[in-house]
């Protein structure tokens, strides 16, 4: 009777709610609803020969321990069916990724011009020239690195600038926004120098600049330029300081943008299989530290 | 979901849905009410821990094949009601035929009509 007196259900249910929650698996409305069923199950034997702790002990008792049956919830908590096809769901997931990036995002296309130069006294580039026996890179090859520095300066990018029309500055911004109205030079020439990258043949004295724009004209066009505002300043320069002069030069022309496709389906096809295999081990190894506890006998 | 001491384990979580949706087809419940219904049918040879129930219910409902509601009992206490759906007396047949076809093949074999000579 001392026990009975000194029982509080609502505590009780608390401690139990408490307990059950520390697991991973019953949310509040499943707490509620084994909290309704704790509470029914105690009220059916109240008031016979038990005393309410008695009584509360049997009822928690027949709902069983908490970790099993929060084990249990755990596995309904998420959507079941695509636990058995993680791989699957995950490798058409990053692969419909790829493809949805090639299919949707600005599609550029990549032009090239390139000029040979030939160093002052010689008449045509030679390999000879530009490497030592053991293959290594000569003196006037590590000069050449120069020139693609040049290349790369924002002194040519500003004369592209002004060799474009107004009509292929605006072609050329228009796919990013448009020029600044405050300052559509700077704009212009900024997005001129991201757009190009020069690169070097340095057996050949070979530069070549590629530029990327969604429109392909434009692209050849702006790459064309880049070569010729690189003739043009480097025509300014005394011959002899400069060192070299133009051999020959081929306007910009654009490359296929399928190998782009391909290396994305391929890319796609890689890190969907590697990210599904990452996502079936992690949830693989998931469900093994969440699974239930194995049921409990228990006596009736 | 399952202490029952004649029925193994696998038996019990089998027939934890055609037993449910079956209860059900009799008019809504709730869950101690289920549990109480599953026991006094099985004679206490299924006995059930409360708990696990949920999570089947849980399932059933997800599936569309339950209706649940909470609604005040008479006790004062909030419940939550279960009901089946349509879909779910579609289901409840589909179980009952395979249940059928397994009892049929299993009394065949374990009942043998005596053969007339």
């Amino acid at each position: 009777m001392e026990s009975q007196t000194r029982f509080n259900l609502d505590q009780a249910v608390a401690a139990w709610r408490k307990e059950l929650a520390s697991h991973p698996g019953p949310g509040s409305e499943e707490l509620r609803t084994l909290e309704a069923h704790l509470r029914d199950g105690f009220a059916a034997l109240q008031g016979g020969q038990l005393s309410d702790e008695e009584a509360f002990l049997i009822a928690r008792h027949r709902v069983g321990p908490a970790r099993a049956v929060a084990g249990e919830f755990a596995k309904t908590a998420a959507p079941s069916w695509w636990r058995p096809r993680v791989f699957w769901v995950t490798f058409l997931a990053v692969f419909g990724a790829f493809i949805a990036y090639d299919l949707f995002c600005m599609r550029m296309y990549e032009a090239t011009a390139s000029l040979v130069l030939t160093p002052l006294g010689a008449s045509t580039p030679s390999s000879a020239q530009n490497t030592n026996s053991d293959g290594a890179m000569s003196a006037s090859a590590i000069a050449f690195n120069t020139e693609i520095l040049r290349m790369e300066a924002r002194e040519i990018a500003e004369r592209v600038a002004v060799l474009m029309s107004e009509q292929q500055r605006q072609d050329f911004l228009a796919p990013f926004g448009g020029a600044d109205a405050a300052d559509p030079h700077t704009s212009l020439v900024n997005r001129l120098l991201k757009q190009r990258w020069a690169f070097p043949g340095r057996l050949a004295y070979l530069i070549a600049v590629s530029v990327e724009h969604p429109n392909p004209h434009i692209a050849a066009v702006v790459a064309d330029n880049f070569v010729q505002a690189f003739i043009e300043i480097q025509k300014t320069r005394i011959p002899a300081s400069w060192g070299y002069e133009v051999l020959d030069h081929a306007p910009g022309h654009v490359l296929a943008t399928e190998p782009k496709t391909l290396l994305l389906i391929i890319g796609g096809l890689f890190s969907g299989l590697m990210t599904a295999v990452a996502a079936t081990i992690v949830a693989r190894l998931a469900w093994y530290l969440r699974r239930p506890a194995p049921p409990v006998e228990l006596a009736s | 979901m399952y202490i029952g001491s004649m029925f193994s384990r696998e038996l019990i979580a089998a027939s934890a849905r055609p037993l449910l949706l079956s209860i059900l087809a009799e008019g809504e419940s709730y869950g101690y009410a289920l549990a109480q219904r599953v026991r006094q049918l099985s004679q206490e040879q299924v006995q059930w821990t409360d708990g696990m129930l949920y999570p089947v219910l849980h399932r059933l409902e997800e599936e569309g094949l339950i209706a649940a509601e909470w609604r005040e009992a008479e006790n004062g206490r909030e419940r939550k009601y279960y009901r089946l759906t349509r879909d779910g007396r579609r289901a409840l047949e589909k179980e009952k035929a395979q249940w059928l076809a397994a009892h049929h093949t299993l009394t065949q074999l374990w009942n043998p009509k005596p053969v007339s000579t």
